[in-house]
């Protein structure tokens, strides 16, 4: 065989090896970051190699089917909270055929119209994707000319609908006309300031003066002679509700009572999965969050090689070393602080994102886990800033048993929203709930202590944000004085 | 019998009757050679080193060698017999060849017809309808110049020109061919007009050789022009910021050149269908396989002319994007090789140019550039199917 | 030979018969469709108007009822009910539509969108008892659509249609055409 045989023969071999590494990527491997074409927007990031979640529609499949099945992708895990935002622009509103019209200037009966993935470019605030003058789209025309009949809108420019503060496409609870007006007198602090939901949270009934001699670990002697562990248990909730060591320690036994069945299935280290069978609604809201999304229900896990290649009918033919190369490296279950993208504390790195990481499974210490649990990991401006500010002085304050319940802001009093549905409260774990946009705050958290215009002003003054509210907003948003200057001249044309 | 004019031009003609180069320069100076010898075989005129006189102007039963003399004989200055040649090769107002043939049809040689191409396009022809006279012509020309018999001047002027419109490989084999060189060197100053034919033959040719080299000189700098303008876009692609697509509501060109995923497929294999016609081009070219419709270096002006339009599609295929991942490494590879295309262009381009400033490129220096463009276009292909497969997986 | 051309004749019409009635059959039904889904809709309006609206809120006094419903814990306007169900109808299925539009709108997207609705609505405003049918292309697919007259039945919804700041109209009054229902079934 001549030289130059050889060498075109090597360069063949090596394109097809290389083309069979691209094919196993897409079709057997885990782990597979070189596919990305760009940069995942935040959040997503977490799930980005959990591929098969969004491009449901399977190879080869037409633009349209595709399309589909990343639209529903969407729903499966956002349908919730844009129904409880009451989504201004929803996809059923839009799938009426007299939207026809619409459907060519923006099709807002898909996600994918306006927030597409893997585009770090096109990518915006709130990972939208067109120009945030979209609402020029449908608004601009005829009898749906904003500026026609608003005259207060007479010389705006639509890339100001959504930047200013006033407007939202999809979450408008805090920002609707009505609302705006109601809430129009309100003073920037209420007299006397209490987080209602957070007061009645924290005064809940947990047994936990009752004294140490009453409860019994049940447990293996070796396992109790940590007597902190024990102490913290005891003074719990979870002692008070019976739930004893074997509970936790020794999963699935019938009787935690039973010393014997507990010694014989204990485990040191439990698996914090145990935590989700009591705590259901902390377990759901959790993986809605940024913290747990990747253990969503509705979101793949990390693509198993093995079941793929038999799939395939490859996995006699493949050789070991090759089989485990491709699954090589299983995509964690769980997120690191390590591959969050905000700034985090680099000896926090190694920490994973589970029960176990804010609460102390024995003490359940919800105040820990409102404030120090969260300052463990974060380090951005806004989390560093909230020790010098006005709400942890009241938090301080709360705290040491200076003030009353409820009196105190926490990072959790904010980002952990406290839910009250038939007559229970609840801890959404759903950190996302009341961000995104910013205004989703308004109704749970800040208008118990704070008027509207106030937590407008504030919400919409970013550098007030890095500085953790300390100070007072350089920010006006005017919707509340244009909504109530159209209240007054509808009064006065009416009379 | 045929004269020498009838003769040559017998032997012009190809088996179906078409007589391809008459109008080919030095074709047109042999015929006219050939007037001007039958002109003196018959007595009209006389040629010495100097000068070409008429002796009589009498016609001669043969329109083409009438024709001849009548213009021989208008002019009064003497010329001598090369300044005839370059005059009558060069008269438009005189068809040698159409006299020829109309001369040869007259004596039953050859017939003319009427040949239809595609229903619309009419050529005529003229078939040999005696074929013994054309072999007798062969045949003469093979006893004049394989014999070494003292020839008739007839006859030896006949084989000059014959040899002149290089009509021998038709006449003689491979092996005969080299045993013509050294006879023919005894030949060729026999005849006075012959030699001036020849003499006329070689300048056509010197200036056709100095023409083809002025082109090449051409083709080389328009080489040179489009490689360096490559080697710029190329690198301007690399290192200058991404275009933005503009932050407007609403498609703009920018937005679906860079957006729209019709645009950018369409976007898409016209480059690759652009840089696969560059690729067989060069490939084709080394196999010889393309010589024959266009020569070297315009091949190799398509070559690099196509390597610059490429950086242009890639343009609008990615507007200075240069990817992430297995895509970025798809950009990289493939800029490189058009980077070091551009660079091989100007080394190859710029050799005669360098040299003439006295700077002389090393063989290192010339096969560096064009080793480096082959190495970096073998990624290619696995890294496009990677980039075609995750377009449409994903 | 009579009887064969008799017979072929009696053939030919009975044929023509049977592809009229087949043809005027499937017109009726898309208009008997449109019929029966609108008496449904407004009966089950209808009800909630009279059995819990009404009955709740000015007889027994014991729940406001609110645009707001949410937020002041109250019940959702009658019209509100009604637009809920045509959102829900149209994330459940494409394979009928129906939605509350008029002429003066409070807000400006239930204005008529199309030629047909247009057309339709100042149909019903002259002839209240009657519907209004028509076929319209909107985004690449025929339809079929039906438009009935909507009326203010009682005295709340005309008040509050002459209330709302948003509302061109401050005139209505009980028995007026405030604007109609729209059902739209694609056609095959």
């Amino acid at each position: 065989m001549s030289k130059s045989w050889m060498v075109w023969g090597t360069w063949l071999l090596l394109t097809l090896i290389a083309i069979f590494v691209v094919v196993m990527w897409m079709t057997v491997s885990g782990d597979r970051d070189l596919l990305l074409i760009g940069k995942t927007t935040d959040a997503h990031h977490q799930i980005e190699m959990a591929c098969e979640t969004c491009h449901a529609a399977g190879s080869f499949a037409s633009t349209k089917a595709a399309t589909k099945a990343i639209n529903k992708s969407c729903r499966n895990c956002h349908d919730d909270e844009l129904s409880k935002a009451d989504d201004s622009h929803p996809r059923k509103k839009f799938r009426n055929p007299r939207m026809a019209a619409y459907w060519e200037k923006l099709d807002a009966r898909l996600c994918t119209s306006c927030h597409i993935e893997h585009r770090p470019e096109l990518t915006r605030e709130s990972a939208v994707t067109v120009a945030m003058n979209f609402c020029i789209a449908c608004h601009s025309e005829g009898d749906q000319d904003v500026r026609q009949i608003r005259p207060s809108h007479a010389g705006l420019t639509f890339d100001t609908c959504a930047s200013s503060g006033c407007h939202n496409f999809h979450d408008n609870r805090s920002l609707y006309a009505d609302f705006l007006v109601k809430h129009a007198n309100d003073d920037w602090l209420a007299p006397s300031p209490i987080h209602q939901l957070s007061a009645l949270y924290l005064a809940r009934d947990q047994s936990s003066n009752r004294r140490l001699a009453d409860f019994k670990a049940i447990a293996p002697a070796s396992s109790l002679t940590d007597s902190t562990v024990v102490d913290d248990w005891a003074g719990s909730a979870h002692a008070s509700s019976d739930i004893n060591c074997g509970n936790c320690h020794a999963p699935g036994i019938a009787d935690n009572q039973e010393r014997l069945q507990v010694e014989a299935n204990w485990v040191d280290d439990p698996d914090l999965g145990v935590c989700k069978d009591c705590h259901k609604n902390e377990t759901r809201t959790f993986r809605q969050g940024r913290h747990g999304m990747r253990q969503h229900p509705k979101i793949a896990n990390p693509r198993d090689t093995d079941r793929q290649l038999q799939q395939l009918g490859l996995d006699q033919l493949m050789p070991a070393f090759l089989k485990s190369w491709f699954s090589d490296p299983v995509h964690p279950l769980h997120m690191t602080v390590a591959e969050a993208r905000l700034p985090m504390h680099k000896n926090a790195s190694d920490q994973v994102l589970n029960c176990g990481t804010c609460h102390n499974p024995h003490a359940v210490d919800v105040r820990h886990a409102a404030v120090e649990a969260c300052l463990g990991c974060h380090s951005d401006d806004h989390s560093v800033a909230y020790k010098d500010s006005r709400h942890y002085a009241l938090w301080q304050a709360e705290s040491s048993g200076d003030a009353a319940p409820g009196t105190g802001v926490s990072c959790a009093t904010c980002h952990m929203a406290k839910v009250k549905r038939r007559g229970k409260i609840t801890v959404s774990h759903n950190q996302n709930d009341t961000l995104r946009p910013n205004e989703k705050m308004i109704r749970p958290v800040c208008l118990d202590c704070h008027g509207l215009s106030f937590a407008l002003d504030s919400l919409a003054d970013e550098s007030l944000i890095q500085r953790n509210f300390n100070g007072k907003p350089s920010v006006h948003v005017p919707s509340i004085s244009w909504a109530v200057q159209r209240e007054k001249e509808d009064e006065e044309s009416d009379r | 019998m045929l004269n020498i004019t009838d003769s040559i031009l017998l032997l012009l003609e190809n088996e179906d009757g078409v007589f391809l180069p008459t109008q080919s320069d030095t074709v047109k100076s042999v015929l006219v050679g050939a007037v001007l010898i039958d002109l003196s075989l018959a007595g009209r005129i006389d040629t010495d080193l100097e000068s070409l006189i008429v002796l009589s102007e009498t016609s001669t039963d043969n329109a083409l060698m009438d024709e001849v003399l009548k213009r021989l004989a208008r002019h009064s200055k003497t010329a001598d017999t090369q300044h005839w040649i370059e005059a009558l090769a060069s008269d438009q107002t005189l068809s040698i060849p159409e006299l020829a043939l109309a001369n040869l049809e007259q004596n039953q040689i050859i017939e003319r017809k009427e040949r239809k191409l595609l229903w619309f396009l009419r050529s005529r022809i003229y078939p040999t309808v005696d074929f013994d006279s054309k072999e007798n012509v062969k045949l003469r020309m093979r006893e004049v110049v394989l014999s070494n018999d003292v020839p008739d001047p007839t006859e030896a002027a006949t084989a000059c020109l014959v040899e002149a419109c290089g009509l021998f490989p038709e006449i003689f084999s491979e092996s005969e061919l080299r045993q013509c060189r050294s006879r023919m060197q005894h030949l060729r100053p026999l005849d006075l007009i012959g030699r001036a034919v020849i003499s006329r033959i070689a300048k056509i040719e010197r200036q056709q050789i100095l023409a083809a080299r002025a082109k090449t000189a051409r083709l080389q700098k328009l080489v040179l022009l489009l490689s360096v303008v490559g080697a710029l876009a190329a690198a301007v692609t690399l290192l200058s910021p991404r275009i933005p697509i503009p932050d407007q509501f609403g498609p703009t060109l920018l937005e679906l050149l860079w957006n729209d995923s019709t645009w950018q497929q369409w976007s898409g294999y016209i480059l690759l269908g652009i840089s696969l016609v560059g690729l067989m081009i060069i490939a084709a070219l080394k196999n010889r396989l393309l010589n024959r419709f266009w020569n070297y270096s315009n091949w190799q002006l398509a070559h690099v002319a196509l390597g610059l339009l490429c950086i242009l599609i890639l343009f609008t295929h990615t507007g200075f994007r240069l990817g992430d991942n297995l895509n970025a490494l798809l950009m990289l590879f493939y800029l490189a090789t058009l980077i070091l295309g551009a660079l091989t262009g100007i080394v190859i381009s710029g050799v005669t140019q360098l040299r003439k400033k006295g700077v002389t490129l090393t063989r290192r220096m010339r096969v560096i550039p064009i080793r480096t463009h082959i190495a970096a276009l073998l990624p290619l292909p696995a890294l496009l199917v990677a980039h075609i497969l995750i377009v449409y997986l994903y | 030979m009579q009887i064969l051309i008799n017979k072929s004749v009696a053939f030919v019409v009975t044929m023509m018969t049977v592809f009229a009635v087949e043809a005027v059959a499937q017109g009726v039904s898309y208009q008997r469709v449109a019929d029966m889904l609108y008496l449904v809709l407004s009966a089950d309006r209808a009800v909630y108007t009279e059995k819990v609206v009404q009955r709740l809120t000015l007889d027994e006094q014991v729940i406001m009822v609110s645009e707001h419903f949410e937020d002041d814990a109250a019940l959702p306007l009658p019209s509100q009910m009604f637009r809920f169900g045509s959102e829900y109808v149209a994330d459940e299925t494409e394979d009928f539509s129906y939605s509350l539009v008029s002429l003066d709108p409070i807000n400006k997207k239930n204005g008529p969108g199309t030629d047909l609705e247009r057309e339709g609505l100042e149909f019903v405003v002259d002839n209240p008892d009657e519907a209004f049918y028509g076929e319209e292309e909107l985004g690449g697919q025929l339809y079929f659509a039906a438009v009935y007259a909507d009326i203010a039945v009682a005295e709340a919804c005309a008040s509050c249609h002459n209330n709302h700041q948003d509302s061109p109209r401050d005139d209505l009054e009980v028995g007026d055409v405030m604007g109609g229902v729209i059902i739209r079934i694609p056609v095959e």
